[in-house]
């Protein structure tokens, strides 16, 4: 089938060719991944450790000041709000921005440009299959290891489907980061410090210790508006503890810094591989 | 092994890992680069806790300056063993790429080649984070400098050995590289939480499965009340992980050698 | 005393099975099935100071296995194995004083330091006296003409410049007997003589002992006294390379290109393996004729572009050679 042919195809089937291509990716990282049952069984057993020094940290806490609710916050839904956020958080490891670093390195990405298939969306599956093998055990230890230590909270269906939405966002948003911190090895020789400064970003202000509702006042409002919070913190605590203004505000965050960096990443794209064309890789 | 080949090894190390840290100087803007990541990195870490002691002051008895000081002696020992025996955590990947053949050739003893074999330079950003820390935790008296460095560097010993041991173990179990970086993680994660959070099972579990709490909450009791039992306990357990390294190492070399392992290239 | 000596030597690997998918990955754990693999199968040979044995054979033949055997990385099944007169896998490291190697696709060079910095290292890792050290690489250094090389990181090395590196690593300490496995490969024409050259040297000069793999029967034709060949991991034919020459490497592939049409190549004593309009592949058996008859030839009645002259390749010597121990 010669290459006008594919062209003039119907719209729908274009599209469907394009999703079955993208399926195949997705579906060839998740069985990688699933092959690996013993390292995803430890990663679970790290997430299990963790949340038990949680818990033992905020129950101490609390006692120190005598109360059972802080900013609205149960000792349980502080809890699982970390679990959720750092399940979700390395369930995107290892960075996709080290894969994107080490073709451009060396010199492969020269085969993905000439391939049939967009640069970025094969990246985006990649990571989606990778993150649902991933998430699925991590999600699964952390919820037995929540319920034993610190019980059940309640969950709404409205918290469950917009904290849902917020998730999915949340994920395109970090992808979307990750790839631009990759994309930079254009130009810079060794994005390792790019990588530990984000990571550092999203451990401190992306609610993976310390909740950002917990946070003081001035540090909170700063926190919400950056978007290390609305990668998974936003869907995280909106599962725990669903208010729909917040849903809202939140999700217009996130949309906005999504346009954002979808805008940075494009263009960073077209201008390094030009880069890589000018200077011979 | 004696103590002048002890102390040859020793002076091998240093001037291996001197040698790789000047080459790295020499591209200037790529070492500060790395070495001021860290730091800032670091620095990082250490905001969250000021948030969070901003918000709860103190529990019982442990508050910022405790947690400095935390931090001070986890990372000084941490970048010694990420200086110096930073091919340690390269075993697991050795054995599975079938490149172990170079260090079982070379005339020395080959744990010793393997973990020599590397450097991570952005260690000598975690070395100076952890000395600037200490100074300013509140703990920096003339005393506390001497007990720092000698904890800092029985706990770098006590977790080399740890790592040594956990690598080795892909001797038996071939696709153990991921395991190995996650207890790598594990045990440096858990160094970096107050004391006071390890109480009943958690505290059983830090002091054995994950041996976190020698190159963290001892070390750091014994900068604020030393005493001679929380010493003691500490070579006991540089000794004793030591030997039980080097046994695991070396049978699992055995292992190597007979080429019957999976997963293996040979 | 013989610098190697191997006797009866036998290797046997287990190796686990495992089939494909989730099922096969519980299986392999529950009741593990092995595969039991002779890689080598009985074999004797020794060798004496200051010869250069050439030791080849397909892929899976059993050379590596040999040559780890030799070197003390594996320890041998059964048999009897002794290099310098110890045993390898049991005294390793004080068999590593006296011995080279240098494996072609694994570099001994730290790869981020130039390889000046990994020789200061090796002389204290190999406890070499420091003036006698530093007379004996500046030596080395010219012998290989790696003068300006010492200075770049071993990483943006080319491969020649990088073999040519690892080779003085490996002779640093003097050793007694290197062992170089495919130390050719992936080099151009040039480099290649090179490093045989300089091979050829040391081996002439300091009366080092040379075990020499190869995919390459040039490597073995420039350079090994000696020629033992390997495969199913038995010996099929040990003797000098001349023998060696004489019954194997008895034709070469010779390509011409022409700028005129050929018609009626008529050259007695070449086979013609191919021909296109302005191109011909001719084989030719060198006992019968010679190179230069052919090319006289050529020359004489057509405008020759190109020439392109090859041995057969270690493949077909091997099959030619299996054939024949089948067979005799």
């Amino acid at each position: 089938m010669d290459n006008l042919a594919i062209n003039e195809r119907n719209f729908l089937v274009k599209y469907y060719f394009r999703f079955l291509k993208y399926f195949e990716i997705l579906k060839i990282s998740f069985l990688t991944d699933t092959t690996y049952l013993s390292s995803n069984f430890t990663s679970g057993l790290v997430v299990f450790f963790r949340i038990w020094i949680f818990t033992q940290l905020y129950q101490i806490t609390y006692a120190t000041i005598n109360k059972t609710t802080v900013s609205g916050f149960t000792i349980p839904m502080v809890i699982w709000s970390l679990m959720i956020v750092q399940s979700m958080a390395s369930s995107t490891r290892p960075s996709i921005a080290r894969k994107i670093q080490d073709e451009i390195k060396e010199g492969t990405i020269d085969l993905k440009i000439c391939r049939p298939y967009s640069f970025m969306f094969f990246y985006y599956f990649e990571l989606i299959g990778r993150f649902i093998s991933s998430a699925t055990v991590n999600l699964l230890v952390g919820f037995i290891a929540v319920l034993i230590l610190v019980g059940p909270i309640k969950i709404t269906i409205a918290s469950l489907i917009f904290g849902l939405i917020l998730l999915i966002f949340g994920i395109f948003l970090d992808f979307l980061t990750q790839y631009i911190i990759g994309l930079l090895s254009f130009w810079i020789e060794d994005i390792q410090p790019i990588i530990w400064i984000y990571g550092k970003g999203v451990f401190i202000l992306g609610g993976m210790i310390f909740p950002i509702a917990l946070f003081p006042e001035s540090f909170q409002k700063v926190a919400e508006f950056l978007p290390f919070s609305q990668l998974f913190y936003s869907a995280s605590r909106t599962f725990v503890s669903f208010d729909y203004n917040l849903f809202v505000k939140y999700l217009l965050t996130q949309i906005v810094w999504i346009i954002i960096f979808y805008a940075l990443a494009a263009f960073m794209y077209r201008k390094g591989v030009r880069n890589v064309n000018i200077n011979g890789g | 092994m004696s103590i002048s080949m002890a102390v040859k090894y020793l002076k091998l190390t240093w001037l291996v890992q001197k040698i790789n840290i000047m080459s790295a100087m020499e591209y200037r803007l790529s070492f500060l680069y790395q070495v001021f990541g860290m730091i800032i990195n670091n620095t990082g870490l250490m905001f969250v806790w000021y948030i969070f002691f901003k918000k709860f002051p103190e529990i019982n008895g442990w508050g910022f300056h405790e947690t400095m000081l935390l931090y001070g002696v986890s990372t000084m020992s941490f970048a010694l063993v990420w200086i110096f025996l930073f091919g340690s955590l390269w075993i697991s990947s050795y054995i599975v790429k079938g490149q172990l053949d170079n260090y079982l050739l070379q005339p020395k003893n080959v744990l010793w080649s393997i973990s020599v074999s590397r450097t991570d330079i952005s260690a000598v950003g975690d070395f100076s984070f952890g000395i600037i820390v200490f100074i300013v935790s509140g703990y920096f008296t003339l005393g506390n400098i001497f007990i720092f460095l000698l904890v800092g560097i029985i706990s770098a010993i006590i977790f080399y050995n740890l790592i040594v041991i956990v690598q080795s173990l892909t001797f038996w179990f071939g696709n153990f590289e991921s395991v190995a970086e996650d207890f790598t993680n594990a045990l440096l994660g858990f160094t970096l939480y107050p004391q006071t959070v390890y109480r009943g099972a958690l505290q059983i579990i830090m002091y054995t499965i994950i041996p976190a709490a020698y190159i963290s909450l001892v070390p750091v009791r014994l900068i604020k009340n030393f005493n001679f039992l929380d010493l003691f306990l500490m070579i006991a357990v540089a000794i004793i992980t030591f030997i039980i390294a080097n046994l695991v190492f070396f049978k699992g070399l055995k292992r190597y050698e007979s080429g019957n392992l999976i997963n293996v290239k040979m | 005393m013989n610098i190697i000596e191997v006797e009866n030597l036998q290797k046997t690997f287990k190796t686990k099975q495992k089939e494909s998918g989730f099922k096969g990955g519980f299986q392999s754990v529950l009741k593990p099935q092995y595969k039991i693999i002779d890689a080598v199968k009985n074999i004797t040979f020794s060798a004496k100071k200051g010869e250069i044995i050439g030791f080849i054979g397909p892929n899976g033949a059993g050379k590596s296995t040999t040559i780890k055997m030799l070197t003390g990385i594996l320890f041998p099944t059964s048999g009897h194995i002794k290099v310098l007169g110890k045993v390898p896998s049991e005294n390793r490291q004080s068999l590593a004083y006296e011995i080279g190697s240098v494996f072609g696709q694994k570099s001994q060079l730290w790869f981020h330091l130039p390889p000046q910095d990994s020789y200061n290292l090796f002389a204290r890792i190999y406890e070499l006296d420091q003036s006698a050290y530093l007379e004996r690489l500046s030596f080395l250094i010219d012998s290989f003409e790696i003068g300006d090389l010492l200075k770049t990181p071993v990483r943006k090395l080319s491969l020649g410049q990088r073999m040519r590196c690892e080779i003085v690593a490996s002779l640093l300490h003097r050793p007694k007997i290197i062992f170089l496995d495919e130390p050719t490969i992936g080099l151009d024409v040039i480099a290649k003589q090179q490093i045989r050259d300089v091979i050829k040297y040391f081996n002439e000069k300091e009366d080092v002992t040379i075990f020499l793999t190869s995919h390459d029967a040039g490597d073995i034709e420039a350079l090994a006294h000696r020629t033992i060949v390997i495969n199913f991991g038995e010996i099929v034919f040990d003797d000098s390379t001349d023998q060696f020459k004489k019954n194997y490497i008895k034709s070469k592939a010779i390509e011409l290109f022409t700028s005129n049409e050929i018609k009626n190549f008529d050259f007695h004593g070449g086979k013609i393996l191919s021909q296109t309009k302005f191109s011909l592949k001719i084989e030719l058996d060198t006992a019968a004729n010679s190179i230069d008859k052919l090319l006289d030839y050529a020359i004489k009645n057509y405008d020759i572009k190109d020439i392109n002259i090859s041995d057969p390749s270690m493949e077909e010597i091997i099959t030619a050679i299996y054939k024949e121990t089948r067979h005799g």
